[in-house]
């Protein structure tokens, strides 16, 4: 080999090692979003985005067969979850405790709404920086943004009760945690919340302070929020929501206020009971599904025994599953035998049923509470009535002895009225501590639940 | 035969067969031909009648038969082979047998392809894991991890079901990561092939991962399932960091490095093997007997018989659902090569068809392979070789695993008595099962249920290797390679509205089609330059290259539900998904090496470094640093004659293992929508900008002897391989609205020995008796951990899960236990550990004239495995042994407050192998004339098994392929074993 031909083969092999770096390069987030850009340099259809995905994050989990309304749905003895698969369906949810340990049997009611109020701080800080907006239109925004962290944080608190949750917690990631504040300090934040929201929506007038700047919604929110899809009526919803906060914590003239300024009609004999804000699930690309049509999902038999004789509830919500569907009929058993169900829920046979968050027959059954609080049994009787003869087609109550016998009409014109559709039941019977009298209704009395642990990742990440 | 003549080379030894000489004055010439020094065969080497164009090739034994050379003349016999030295021989006009011995090249060209080999390859330091062409085809498997289980030590592989096409776990040396990339790194004629497991979308049914475990529970294939074992030359196992450090941050699993066969310059050679077979399932799990109305009142109705629906059902009858979902039907393989060239080119060509029917109806795996090796010189220098292997394959999968639906064949059959009739009505319709909520009729999901993975695959590569420069004291290679490797896996599942259970979700009708495109390419160079002083005392070679990898994974799923009647087509479901995930990664790196043989080439010396970096560390542009150094000594045995080869051996070495795509990123997740309204969402993962490499530190010392001849070969390894910067999940407060962030949090520690012995107590020309014995044990102690211990795999203590604690054994199984009876509330602990004690293969095989018997047993001693199948079945009241055991240990149990009577001893000797072959002795080939060799062989893979394990099979793993948390039982695919006929000749 000459010199010359040395020298080339060098000179190649030199350039070909220096050049080969230039191939590498970083390579990007390709499957989302990093939280980085989005706060640092939003635009408003970013802001948008954010703003649907409060609605999606609040929906996740909620229709799931072992989710939210399915397993609070269990613990409050409406329902039961058959899958032969799980165990724990039973053995934690209806005969023992609760255990911290699982995503799926109650870590999810507490990763999820946490989840979601970690988006809405995402929203409400890049509200701060996103150039396009008004400041009008950032203002409802805000309001919407709040009322939905009050709305997870309502969520969290029915589950975890008397454990408490955590509430200040937007903060950077490296920050030491959240405290966990008791129930009575996570329904002040909520009614903060609640109030915050309602004004930066242009709500909630008072004297002393004057109403924001609005402006119409810049998003929109879809079929579920149908009638509250605009800042002067979605705060009628922000203010159902903070009704029901007063009434859990008996604050009867608060309640009162809230409830005349939500979407109750009250003074209407025949009003629109399903009238509400609603989960809506859909079988579209990146849609959820609700799989509270789950072939696992049974009524528990006292749901059907217990309805008053001619209770149009009953006969609407509860299906014996041999008048489903043709193709599904025989004998349907759990995979021990202890527990056994012919029904199903009628209204949630589809994948796109929706699920509602608050709706107007609630808040009669609200209103009728507030009297019962304000010790008018009269007017409870009254409203008691326009959802028993409206929605349950039987006949009225007559006078009440006593404050005890309207409180118990009330409670089991929601249990039919709210029938499995968010652990009404369970919250209801514990609120009133009568949570022992959920054992008579079940076919194998062991236990009730009180409230679900917070979970273990929690308690060790604050270790 | 003194040691010295030996190393000098040429010697003609004992005669080994008899002289044939034929009538026209022809005669064949045999002989065998070894390692100068450790006597060890020198298989693949070329022998030529010097002048003319006669010659062969050397077998695995290496052994070789000239026919057709004149007699009653002298001739000169040409050896050549890639790692000796070139060496010729005169054959005596008389001399028909021979023995040659050759020396190791010396600064002979060395074709050296791939990251930085080790030139000097004779003395490696590292526990030799080399498994021959042979050895993988004793009996037909249809990929290469069946192939070599059993065949190397310190490799655990295990199945993940009995599913026909793949889905094997290889471990090597224990346990090298608790959350990472745990697959070993497949290099194939230095291509980095892929064996990436695509989930086939099964879950859209199941709901597996919508229960308490949302990983994957889809039976998936790993990829490197798609290589066809018959295309392979031969296997090195690199196990641990010791040996794989030039792989750097890739290899932390170890490195499998296979070399497929090429052509050779001889005359044209063809080589058919025909095999047909079938295979049968070898266990099921029985269930309860029913043999009274009373029986299933009290069971059903809890005794009372008014009403009891159940009761009506039952006729006094008893029936095998499992066996009803079985088949046994023929498989074949066929495979063609075609191979020769001249000296200076030389061609390969390949094909294989197999069509393997599974145990279960409508499941099996066809392949078909078409392979292409070029070697071609460019005068004295320049030496291109190409390869291109083209394959495609389409696997029929079956509904197995757990579900939350219950669909999957033995969810539905753990709670489905025996007594109730589920085979088809006359009308063709299938029954409904009233015992499911779902109502699935397994029967009906086998015959219309469709899982099926079709795959379509390319890996071409190309490389050259140029003589710079070559002087008695210099030779300067410089080699490039480039590699491709593109698969596009198409899963086509139909689950049409027939099906029993579709109706379940109101959306009858299921179709997934999902595209998985997967592209690596890979390219280095490396400069090599030898250098042999004229005294020849010592000798160096110094490597210096540069490397490019880049990994690009395109999966597009659509989801349909609610099909057409009719239309099996996604475009008609009402409910449609189509969610795409993408992985881009490029890796770069520098390698530089430096070896030196002292002492006659006694003592081998080796330092290496190399620096890598990776887009997927949080750092992309931080270089990582692994250091390899190692030593080998041959002790001189001058005069002792029994004993031909002491060696000592050390090694130390680093290698990393980067971190999963998207570690470093946390990210708001875009493609959701409500009511047709998109919206975008946290994900639940924390983004975190530091995270960095695994990295591991392995030591590894050992000694290789060989006495007798080369009839006693023992090795003895022992290593220790530590992990530190785990990268695990830290578990985050999930009141940060993050759940999860992967970090850099903990160590972990693996010790263990590997001894090998192979004994040749009989070497006759007519018999030989080969054994080898491979022992390996691994223990392996999570030693650090920054977070605090948490639970990993498994679904929950209350049925069994992992545990990763300081102190702990890595791969622990824990569960509740009732320490004390009478307090309510169980301890969570130990019950269990997913690694094996020890384990131990045992091969012989035994030549009797034309006759060879091949046996290889596989023994697992230790580990548990949780068996949740027979927990269902309990559940069930459905189990074959309820009345007298199933009841106490669901009593036991108590809705999970003991999991011990569901966690059992998962040990198990398995015959793996057994193969009888007859090869048509030369007299009667020569007969026939166009033959050069034939072989019939019957032979039977995973004949037998022996456990205590009361499951279908100890090897399981729900989740597929784990680093930890294998060892679930739920409802998996039946075990099968197969037998073959195999007829195999060459022209």
């Amino acid at each position: 080999m000459t010199n010359k031909s040395h020298k080339f083969v060098f000179v190649s092999l030199a350039a070909l090692l220096l050049a080969a770096p230039a191939c590498y390069e970083d390579v990007p987030n390709l499957n989302g979003l990093d939280f980085d850009a989005v706060e640092e340099e939003p635009t408003p259809q970013l802001i948008d985005e954010l703003a649907v995905g409060l609605l999606i994050g609040h929906r996740a989990g909620k229709g799931a067969a072992n989710g939210y309304v399915a397993q609070l749905g269990i613990v409050g003895r409406e329902s039961f979850n058959f899958d032969p698969a799980d165990p724990r369906f039973r053995s934690e949810l209806l005969e023992g405790q609760l255990q911290g340990g699982s995503p799926a049997f109650g870590g999810n009611f507490w990763n999820l709404p946490y989840r979601n109020v970690k988006n809405a701080f995402t929203l409400l800080g890049s509200l701060e920086t996103v150039a396009g907006l008004s400041d009008a239109e950032k203002n409802v925004i805000r309001g919407y943004a709040q009322t939905f962290i009050a709305l997870e944080f309502l969520s969290l608190i029915t589950t975890r009760d008397e454990n408490g949750i955590a509430i200040d917690v937007n903060r950077e990631i490296t920050a030491e945690l959240a405290p966990i504040v008791t129930k009575d300090q996570a329904f002040d934040e909520i009614e903060r919340l609640l109030q915050l929201g309602c004004e930066n929506l242009g709500g909630c007038p008072s004297g002393d302070v004057s109403p924001v700047a609005t402006a119409p919604f810049t998003f929109q929110l879809g079929s579920g929020f149908a009638g509250f899809d605009t800042p002067e009526t979605f705060v009628t919803f922000n203010r159902a929501i903070a009704a029901r906060v007063f009434a859990y914590r008996e604050k009867w003239t608060e309640a009162q206020v809230a409830l005349d300024q939500s979407f109750l009609d009250a003074s209407n004999p025949e009003p629109d009971f399903k009238l509400g804000a609603y989960h809506i699930f859909g079988t579209g690309s990146g849609d959820t599904s609700n799989n509270l049509s789950s072939v696992n999902i049974y009524a528990q038999p006292a749901a059907v025994t217990a309805a008053e004789a001619g209770d149009d509830r009953a006969a609407r919500k509860l299906v014996h599953f041999s008048d489903l569907d043709e193709e599904t009929g025989g004998t349907v058993q759990s995979g021990d035998n202890t527990y056994t169900s012919d029904y199903r829920f009628a209204e949630f046979q589809e994948p796109t049923s929706p699920i509602a968050i608050i709706r107007q027959e609630e808040l009669f059954l609200l209103q009728a509470e507030v009297h019962i609080g304000n010790s008018d049994l009269d007017a409870a009787r009254d409203t008691l009535n326009i959802v028993r003869t409206g929605s349950g087609k039987l006949a009225p109550y007559g006078d009440f002895a006593n404050a005890g016998a309207a409180i118990d009409a009330m409670l089991y014109e929601r249990r039919y009225s709210l029938l499995f559709e968010g652990g009404h039941r369970w919250v209801d019977m514990r609120r009133y501590e009568k949570l022992d009298e959920l054992l008579a209704d079940d076919q194998n009395p062991n236990m009730i639940n009180t409230s679900f642990p917070i979970p273990d990742d929690e308690i060790n990440a604050r270790q | 035969m003194s040691w010295k003549h030996a190393c000098l080379g040429v010697l003609v030894a004992a005669m080994l067969a008899p002289s044939i000489a034929d009538a026209q004055q022809r005669r064949i010439i045999t002989g065998r031909i070894t390692e100068a020094v450790t006597n060890e065969a020198v298989p693949g080497a070329t022998v030529i009648v010097k002048g003319t164009d006669d010659g062969t090739i050397t077998e695995q034994d290496g052994s070789f038969s000239i026919p057709n050379v004149p007699v009653g003349q002298d001739i000169t016999l040409s050896i050549t082979s890639a790692s000796h030295q070139t060496k010729e021989i005169v054959v005596a006009a008389d001399q028909n047998g021979l023995r040659v011995e050759l020396a190791l090249a010396g600064a002979e060209e060395v074709v050296v392809i791939g990251r930085a080999p080790q030139v000097f390859r004779k003395n490696l330091a590292n526990g030799a894991a080399v498994v021959q062409a042979e050895a993988l085809n004793d009996v037909p498997a249809g990929n290469i991890t069946d192939a070599l289980v059993g065949k190397v030590s310190g490799a655990n592989i295990q199945s993940n079901s009995g599913a026909p096409g793949g889905g094997n776990q290889i471990s090597l040396r224990g346990i090298s990561t608790v959350q990472g990339r745990s697959a070993p790194l497949y290099v194939i004629d230095g291509v980095i092939v892929s064996d990436v497991s695509v989930a086939n979308g099964a879950n859209i049914v199941t709901q597996a991962s919508g229960g308490s475990n949302a990983s994957n529970q889809d039976n998936p294939v790993n990829r490197i399932a798609d290589l066809t074992p018959g295309d392979i030359e031969n296997i090195e196992v690199l196990k641990g960091a010791a040996a794989a450090a030039l792989y750097g941050s890739k290899a932390s699993a170890g490195v499998i490095i296979i070399t497929t066969k090429r052509g050779r310059s001889d005359k044209t050679r063809v080589q058919i093997k025909q095999s047909v077979g079938f295979a049968q399932a070898s266990n099921t799990l029985g269930a309860r007997q029913w043999n009274s109305r009373e029986e299933v009142v009290d069971a059903f109705c809890s005794g009372e018989a008014a009403g009891c629906t159940q009761a009506d059902l039952f006729f006094g009858r008893n029936f095998n659902h499992e066996k009803e979902i079985t088949q046994v039907k023929p498989s074949t393989e066929t495979s063609i090569s075609i191979s020769g060239g001249t000296p200076k080119t030389k061609y390969l060509i390949s094909t294989s068809v197999r069509d393997e029917a599974g145990v279960v109806i409508g499941s099996g795996y066809e392949k078909q392979n078409l392979r292409l090796a070029l070697d071609q010189d460019f005068g004295d220098r320049f030496r291109l070789s190409v390869s291109t292997n083209i394959i495609h394959s389409d696997t029929a999968r079956s509904l197995t695993n757990n579900d939350n639906a219950s669909v999957s064949h033995y969810m539905v059959f753990a709670s489905t008595p025996g007594f109730i009739d589920l085979r088809p009505f006359e009308d063709g319709t299938f029954p409904a099962n009233p015992f499911v909520p779902s109502q699935t009729n397994p029967l009906q999901t086998v015959e219309l249920a469709q899982i099926n993975e079709d795959v379509w695959r390319g890996i071409a590569s190309v490389s050259g290797n140029l003589k710079v420069f070559s002087n008695p004291m210099h030779l300067v290679n410089v080699t490039a390679n480039i590699g491709l490797d593109r698969f596009q896996q198409r899963n086509d599942l139909i689950f049409p509205r027939e099906l029993l259970f579709e109706p379940g979700d109101g959306l009858p009708g299921t179709v997934v089609n999902g595209t998985t495109e997967v592209r690596s390419i890979n390219y280095g160079i490396n400069a090599i330059h030898q250098f042999t002083p004229t005294s020849a005392k010592w000798k160096a070679a110094t490597t210096a290259g540069f490397f490019y990898d880049e990994f690009e994974r395109n999966t597009n799923n659509i989801f349909a539900q609610g099909l057409t009647a009719g239309l099996e087509l996604s475009g008609s479901g009402v409910s449609v998904q189509a969610p795409q995930f993408r992985v881009e990664e490029r890796d770069q790196g520098f390698v530089l090496q430096e070896e030196v043989a002292l002492l006659d080439e006694r003592l081998t010396v080796l330092a290496a470094g190399l620096a890598d970096r990776s887009s997927v560390n949080g750092d992309s542009d931080a270089l990582s640093f692994y250091p390899k150094v190692s030593a080998t000594y041959r002790v001189p045995l001058e005069g002792i004659e029994e004993i031909t080869l002491v060696r000592p051996r050390l090694a130390y070495g680093e290698t990393g293992n980067k971190p999963g795509f998207g570690d470093r990123f946390g990210s708001l997740v875009g493609g959701n929508s409500i009511g047709g309204i998109g919206g975008i969402g946290a994900s639940g993962r924390a983004p975190n900008p530091e995270i960095k490499p695994e990295r591991q530190r392995e030591i590894e010392g050992g000694v290789d002897l060989s006495a007798f001849d080369g009839r006693l070969v023992l090795e003895l390894t022992l290593y220790q391989k530590n992990v530190s910067d785990l990268i695990l999940d830290r578990v985050l407060a999930p009141s940060t609205g993050f759940t999860v962030q992967a970090d850099n949090l903990g160590s972990l520690r693996n010790r263990g020995a590997e001894i090998l012995l192979q004994a040749t107590p009989v070497r006759t020309a007519n018999l030989q008796w080969l054994s080898r014995i491979t022992f390996s044990h691994n223990s392996a102690v999570i030693t650090q951990l920054d977070v605090p211990a948490f639970e990993d795999g498994g679904f929950g203590a209350a049925v069994g899960t992992f545990r990763i604690d300081e102190g702990d054994p890595a791969c622990q199984i824990v569960g509740n236990l009732r320490v004390d009876p009478d307090d309510p509330l169980s301890d969570r602990v130990q019950v269990g550990n997913c690694e094996p004690d020890f384990r131990v293969s045992f091969v012989n095989d035994l030549k009797v004239g034309p006759f060879t018997l091949h046996t290889l047993l596989d023994w697992q001693q230790g580990s548990e495995a949780v068996n949740l199948t027979l927990l269902l079945y309990d559940l069930a009241a459905n189990s074959s042994d309820f009345l007298e055991e199933g009841m106490d240990r669901t009593a036991a149990w108590a809705g999970g407050a003991d999991i011990t009577p569901y966690v059992e001893d998962a040990s198990f000797l398995k015959v793996r192998e057994v193969s009888l072959s007859y090869d048509l002795p030369k007299p009667v080939l020569e007969q026939i004339g166009f033959l050069s060799n034939a072989q019939i062989k019957a032979s039977g893979r995973n004949l037998l098994t022996i456990t205590p394990y009361s499951g279908l099979d100890p090897e399981v793993s729900n989740f597929g392929n784990q680093p930890i948390g294998r060892n679930i039982d739920v409802a998996p695919y039946p075990p099968s074993r197969s037998f073959w006929f195999s007829l195999e000749a060459g022209f």
